[in-house]
């Protein structure tokens, strides 16, 4: 995709622990056109989050990036220095966090903390222009000017995503990450906050990332969905061709787990747990819990093949033909 | 801040400080039933100092104070003399007032405990909060160990160990080796008349070893606690977020991390302000700083109980202001308490 806004080439991310290395992103390709919406989703431990992290350069020793690209505007960001990687952060990519209860300071008051970020990223303003700003920004947001005057404890969690969604915009990056950032809310919040994500989003023209393990969320969201197991991308896809056709047997599972508002049938899990990041069978990593693993799965990695919907398995390879 | 709050920490200093005073009363008279004034009197008439105005001293108790009356009598006179600020008159040096003694004094305690305390608060808080942040320098880490070693030592014993070493000469020393004033507030021979610049440089020059004494132990305490504070600031999600919007790490350090890991430091230094007053009366005794810390030793010496009495109960109101102040304060540092206050 030539025009991508972001494009991640074999991003792998690993955890160099005493027991050995945990590879919790291990070789992600990944592209997302200007404006799109693309849904992360996997099972806790999957690595959605770690390669949000990854492309914001916040993996935390013991973690690294390995090895990969991740080109923001044909920019590789995995070889900039801290400082120039610091300028990128909240101008060219933001954050929407995912417990929004306990993202803001305490001890200071919303609007200080917005200018903090006006500040950091060299906007020099007159006062009143600053104001101006930050007015704005809260009215995108649904809120009321006066909540720049109070302490983060004062706000509800609904208002805290909110503003934090208000300070995602501030600088209108050209990709917005969100981790999960309804999962603390009520469904009405909920609801409410997704759409006024998507609003000021499409008022910015941003792409954003959406993480999470909500697939009814991902749904009414998302242009396309990412499903992540074991640190790989295993298929990729628009949510149209996930729900009605899915081809990886992990999504038709997960797909298949969801409660069904219709019939009363019985909620299924899949059974089975993903396999020990720390060593990752060879071949399929979900071939152990695949009800339709091949002889193939347990010798060769799929690949992520395909023009519009992408998938990594066996079922849809050369191989398994032949 | 409401009225109610600040009424209700000024009842709560006044009601620490009246327990306190009221302890401080009936556990001597519990103990004993012996008339103070009367002991003295004996004692010094033992080793022949019986001074001329001994009698007139007896008289001015017996009449002043009481001594005869039932000990009820005797509290609520005493109470009622403490909050019109008297303090009575010091057995000893009669008919000196034990509040002029006092007031003396206080300024050199202050002083030194106002400048030692704030000063190993700030390093040990700095360095602590700097030793949690990545990047720490090297150096600051080799230090910590050596400030942990020194934080269990009493103060009056670092107080003789830098004694030994900066204030006495020995063989060891080379030529260029610091040695520092042993004892005093001033040089001995000069005479100050009233508070000039010069007076106070020298007072200063003469804390720099008891100053020392107090700010070495306590470092590595404030360190470790700012350090653990830091470390967990750090896990805040407020903390990842602003590094998350391009924060400068300078602006996320001190004002996201520093700024709350203080909180609890600040209650700590409330907490400790009545260790750290006892700690520094040994401090003084050692370095013959004339402060109230030493004006205690020679009361008690010297059985001056109502120097003693009157210093305790100074000693009680400076611990209890401290938390009072802390009380008053941290509203305004800690907007999450400005509610209930």
């Amino acid at each position: 995709m030539p025009d991508a806004v972001l494009s991640i080439r074999d991003l792998r991310v690993y955890f160099n622990i005493r027991a050995g290395t945990v590879r919790a992103v291990d070789g992600v390709d990944l592209d997302i056109a200007e404006g799109e919406k693309l849904g992360l989703v996997g099972e806790s431990g999957s690595g959605k989050t770690t390669t949000a992290l990854a492309i914001m350069r916040m993996i935390k020793p013991p973690g690294e990036i390995a090895g990969g690209t991740i080109q923001l505007d044909g920019r590789d960001l995995v070889g900039l220095s801290e400082p120039e990687m610091r300028a990128v952060r909240g101008n060219d990519v933001a954050m929407v966090p995912q417990a929004a209860m306990n993202a803001l300071n305490p001890v200071r008051r919303i609007r200080s903390q917005m200018i903090d970020g006006l500040r950091d990223h060299g906007v020099s303003e007159s006062r009143e222009r600053t104001e101006e700003r930050l007015t704005t920004l809260v009215a995108q947001v649904g809120l009321n000017s006066n909540v720049l005057n109070l302490f983060p404890h004062e706000l509800s969690g609904g208002m805290k995503q909110r503003v934090t969604i208000a300070m995602a915009i501030c600088h209108k990056p050209r990709l917005i990450l969100a981790d999960e950032p309804t999962s603390a809310l009520d469904v009405v919040v909920q609801r409410q906050v997704m759409e006024t994500l998507e609003e000021v989003r499409s008022e910015i023209g941003a792409a954003v990332i959406l993480v999470g393990h909500d697939m009814g969320l991902m749904a009414q969201f998302a242009d396309r969905i990412g499903v992540m197991y074991a640190g790989k991308l295993v298929e990729l896809a628009t949510v149209e061709q996930i729900f009605s056709t899915p081809r990886h047997p992990y999504t038709r599972l997960l797909i298949s787990s969801l409660p069904d508002t219709a019939g009363k049938r019985r909620l299924e899990g899949i059974p089975g747990l993903p396999p020990s990041l720390l060593e990752i069978p060879p071949g399929c990593p979900f071939m152990p819990r695949c009800p339709e693993a091949m002889d193939i799965c347990g010798v060769d990695v799929p690949e992520l093949l395909g023009e519009t919907d992408m998938v990594s398995c066996h079922l849809h390879t050369e191989a398994a033909t032949v | 801040m409401s009225i109610t709050y600040i009424g209700a920490r000024i009842g709560m200093f006044i009601l620490v400080v009246w327990l306190a005073t009221t302890v401080i009363f009936f556990l001597p008279r519990i103990a004993s039933d012996r008339n103070p004034v009367r002991e003295r009197l004996v004692m010094m008439a033992a080793t022949g100092n019986l001074a001329t105005g001994m009698e007139k001293v007896v008289a001015a108790y017996e009449e002043e104070y009481g001594l005869d009356q039932p000990l009820y009598l005797q509290y609520i006179r005493y109470l009622s003399s403490l909050v019109r600020g008297d303090l009575n008159y010091s057995l000893i040096n009669y008919p000196t007032r034990v509040w002029d003694m006092i007031v003396q004094r206080m300024p050199y305690t202050l002083g030194l405990v106002g400048i030692s305390v704030l000063t190993a608060f700030a390093l040990g808080s700095l360095s602590g909060a700097t030793l949690a942040w990545p990047g720490a320098p090297k150096w600051l880490k080799g230090a910590l160990p050596v400030f942990l070693t020194l934080s269990p030592i009493p103060y009056f014993m670092l107080a003789i160990m830098l004694m030994f070493l900066f204030a006495v000469r020995h063989q060891w020393q080379p030529e260029w080796w610091p040695l520092l004033p042993l004892a005093g507030a001033t040089s001995v021979t000069t005479v100050y008349d009233g508070w000039n610049m010069d007076r106070i440089l020298d007072t200063i020059y003469h804390s720099i070893l008891p100053a020392m004494s107090i700010i070495l132990s306590q470092i590595g305490f404030w360190a470790l606690g700012m350090r653990g504070m830091m470390v967990t600031t750090q896990g805040e999600d407020y903390v990842t977020l602003a590094q998350m919007r391009g924060l400068k790490p300078s602006r996320v350090f001190s004002l996201y991390g520093m700024r709350n890991a203080t909180l609890p430091q600040l209650t700590s230094l409330a907490l400790a302000m009545s260790l750290i007053f006892s700690g520094v009366i040994l401090v003084e005794v050692i370095y013959r700083y004339p402060g109230m810390g030493t004006l205690l030793y020679n009361a008690i010496a010297g059985f001056d109980y109502f120097v003693i009495y009157g210093v305790v109960f100074v000693l009680i109101v400076m611990v209890a202001a401290s938390t009072f102040i802390l009380d008053i304060v941290y509203p305004f540092i800690d907007p999450r308490v400005r509610r209930a206050a």
